[in-house]
């Protein structure tokens, strides 16, 4: 029953992965290179780059990716609906939580510790993105350039990012 | 059970939000490279300021809850996103629009493209992309700690609140206007906060556990020395439970 073990595999790792993104490689790896032998350390290194040259989270590609590799496009459904439902329920309940009882003091005093680390880890993800997509000056000014454009005018961020991706392609 | 919750526009059609819904993740998903944090200013741009879905304090809050669970940051922001929106319909149209681009992507990818990565166009391609999702990470934390430090008026309710305070019979404009000193205390945990990931490293969600900690700690020692709730339960129905 390969689909059904794919599902648990992913449940597995979308339940228990705290902190997202590159914070879940570890457990992604311990599952599906370890445990079930679906892929080899090689192919999951190239699934972490397509991640990197394609959008979306790195849990849900690589879940996609195993998913078809193993049992076609209805495992990559499976798989990627996997990752997707234990934190989606956990939300759920969270959101439920949160808009039922924010008005209870607790709750506010706990968000009031929480909210300023939130600034943290966003400063964390800039800092570590930064080092690993300044490479050069070139890049230090596209930079430079794109948060100048986003925090002086309206221009849509998605365009920011396709203008990104055009000046890379022109003069990368 | 499912009372006020979400913020469904009530003389709108409910399928009409939930389609906008979907659009709006599926252009987020479609368009998130290097994690999470890259789509808030997208969520800023599309719920906040261009249909007034969300207030700017309830990005945070939304990021502070989808921050404390598992799995993937982008999932959880569309699910409570979704959620707050239009109830569990809302929540499913948001995770099925952030996942499809990149479940249609890496399909296609494992079909007819696997060295896409090592591809020279894409490789230009993400040379200039990756500065710019850096910025967009940047004004990201410039955007929420801007609210959470009160760096500007609360009362301007500029683009977000109107449709909020109109709609939300929870009051929840009311919930975050408080004294100065707490913006001193936001500053010290955030600081705090940065050094200790700095030097220590720590695993985000123990940082997470930690600050919320002090948080209860400091209202707690707070009510004690002062000797009086701040803030007083809107609910009268919920209000016994202030006694923590």
């Amino acid at each position: 029953m390969v689909l059904l073990d794919l599902f648990v595999t992913f449940f597995r790792i979308g339940a228990f992965s705290f902190g997202g993104g590159y914070a879940m490689i570890p457990l992604i790896e311990r599952e599906i290179i370890d445990a079930h032998h679906w892929l080899t350390m090689e192919q999951f290194i190239d699934v972490v780059a397509i991640s990197q040259a394609t959008p979306g989270p790195v849990a849900i590609n690589s879940a996609t990716f195993v998913g078809y590799r193993v049992a076609g496009l209805l495992g990559s459904i499976v798989a990627t609906a996997g990752v997707v439902v234990p934190s989606a329920v956990i939300v759920l309940l969270l959101a439920w939580l949160f808009y039922r009882y924010r008005e209870l003091l607790i709750v506010k005093d706990l968000l009031s510790g929480i909210r300023p680390v939130v600034v943290v880890l966003i400063i964390m993800a800039a800092i570590s993105v930064w080092a690993s997509s300044v490479v050069d000056l070139t890049s230090g000014l596209i930079a430079v350039a794109a948060l100048a454009v986003l925090a002086f005018t309206k221009v849509d961020p998605l365009l920011v990012l396709l203008g990104g991706a055009l000046l890379g392609l022109l003069i990368g | 059970m499912e009372q006020q919750e979400h913020r469904l526009h009530r003389d709108g059609s409910r399928l009409r939000v939930i389609l906008q819904l979907f659009w709006v993740f599926f252009k987020i998903g479609a368009f998130t490279f290097g994690g999470g944090y890259a789509m808030l200013p997208l969520i800023h741009r599309e719920l906040g300021e261009r249909r007034s879905w969300l207030e700017p304090e309830e990005l945070t809050d939304m990021l502070a809850i989808a921050q404390s669970a598992p799995g993937v940051l982008a999932i959880n922001a569309a699910t409570f996103t979704g959620y707050r929106i239009a109830g569990f319909g809302g929540a499913a149209a948001a995770i099925l629009g952030a996942t499809l681009p990149s479940l249609i992507v890496i399909v296609l990818v494992a079909i007819f493209f696997l060295g896409v990565q090592n591809n020279r166009y894409v490789i230009r391609i993400f040379y200039g992309l990756r500065p710019t999702v850096f910025s967009l990470i940047a004004i990201a934390a410039w955007q929420v700690g801007r609210d959470i430090f009160h760096l500007r008026g609360r009362q301007g309710t500029a683009a977000g609140g109107q449709a909020g305070t109109a709609n939300d019979p929870t009051g929840s404009s009311n919930v975050h206007t408080e004294p100065a000193n707490n913006q001193v205390f936001s500053i010290a945990v955030a600081t705090a906060g940065l050094l200790a990931m700095l030097i220590f490293h720590p695993h985000p969600i123990l940082l997470i556990v930690l600050a919320g900690t002090v948080g209860v700690l400091r209202g707690f020692l707070q009510r004690r020395v002062v000797g009086e709730l701040r803030a007083r339960p809107e609910h009268p129905s919920r209000s016994e439970g202030r006694g923590e």
